[in-house]
């Protein structure tokens, strides 16, 4: 589904992370291992803004493992960087489908694209859906209902 | 947008051949989608997202587990569309 921008915006949440020094190597760049985290920590919150948090997921019966993830290392991210990560919701009837940006929260700069792919799993049966819980998909329409 | 079953096949075989590089002569009624094309739960659905696009449709298909073969497939999708459409 192609989102307008309003959509978009409506779907998005921005996270702000300050590269801390546990995450670095010895060259002071984040390594990339690590990304997946912030990314854990940016979808959250887009969750959180949804209204259908992990807590929410269990409440409901459903768990949502991440299936697939890719990560384009744009510009490497260092030691006490300030990070804007931005996540936006792409696909919820099928399958919990975010992407992200992270940019130099100073300059505007992006420093990696990234994307993660989650898919519905009924807890009690453990078997994979093919189409999300409806509650989710309300959620969804609920927020988009205020464009 | 009427989808006719050779119709379906052949827009589900370029989705086939964008998405996971499989050559579309490959593709035949009695292909195994796990065995033969080596299309697990996870392709699945996104052929799935892909299709709702197709179609401007959510395709929900909760007895795809039961799907086996690509005519399996497009039974499932018509009956989908046709029961959606009543």
């Amino acid at each position: 589904m192609k989102l307008t921008s309003d959509q978009e915006r409506l779907l998005s949440q921005e996270t702000l992370i300050t590269v801390p020094f546990f995450d670095v190597d010895s060259m002071n760049i984040v390594w990339h291992g690590h990304y997946c985290k912030y990314l854990e920590v940016a979808r959250c919150n887009l969750l959180d803004k949804i209204g259908y948090n992990y807590r929410d997921m269990k409440n409901s019966g459903f768990m949502f493992p991440v299936v697939d993830m890719q990560i384009k290392y744009v510009q490497p991210l260092l030691f006490e960087q300030q990070l804007r990560i931005v996540a936006t919701l792409v696909e919820w009837e099928c399958r919990l489908d975010i992407r992200y940006k992270i940019f130099d929260a100073l300059d505007n700069r992006v420093l990696t694209k990234a994307s993660t792919a989650q898919a519905a799993v009924n807890a009690s049966t453990q078997q994979m859906q093919f189409a999300c819980p409806a509650i989710l998909i309300q959620q969804v329409n609920n927020l988009l209902e205020k464009s | 947008m009427t989808l006719t079953r050779d119709s379906l096949l052949a827009q589900i075989k370029i989705i086939l051949q964008e998405q996971f590089d499989i050559e579309p002569d490959d593709v035949n009624l009695d292909s195994r989608l796990r065995e033969d094309l080596d299309i697990d739960s996870i392709d699945a659905v996104n052929l799935m997202i892909e299709l709702k696009s197709l179609t401007s449709k959510k395709i929900s298909l909760e007895n795809f587990h039961q799907v086996k073969t690509m005519s399996d497939m497009l039974d499932a999708v018509l009956a989908f569309l046709q029961q959606d459409k009543a």
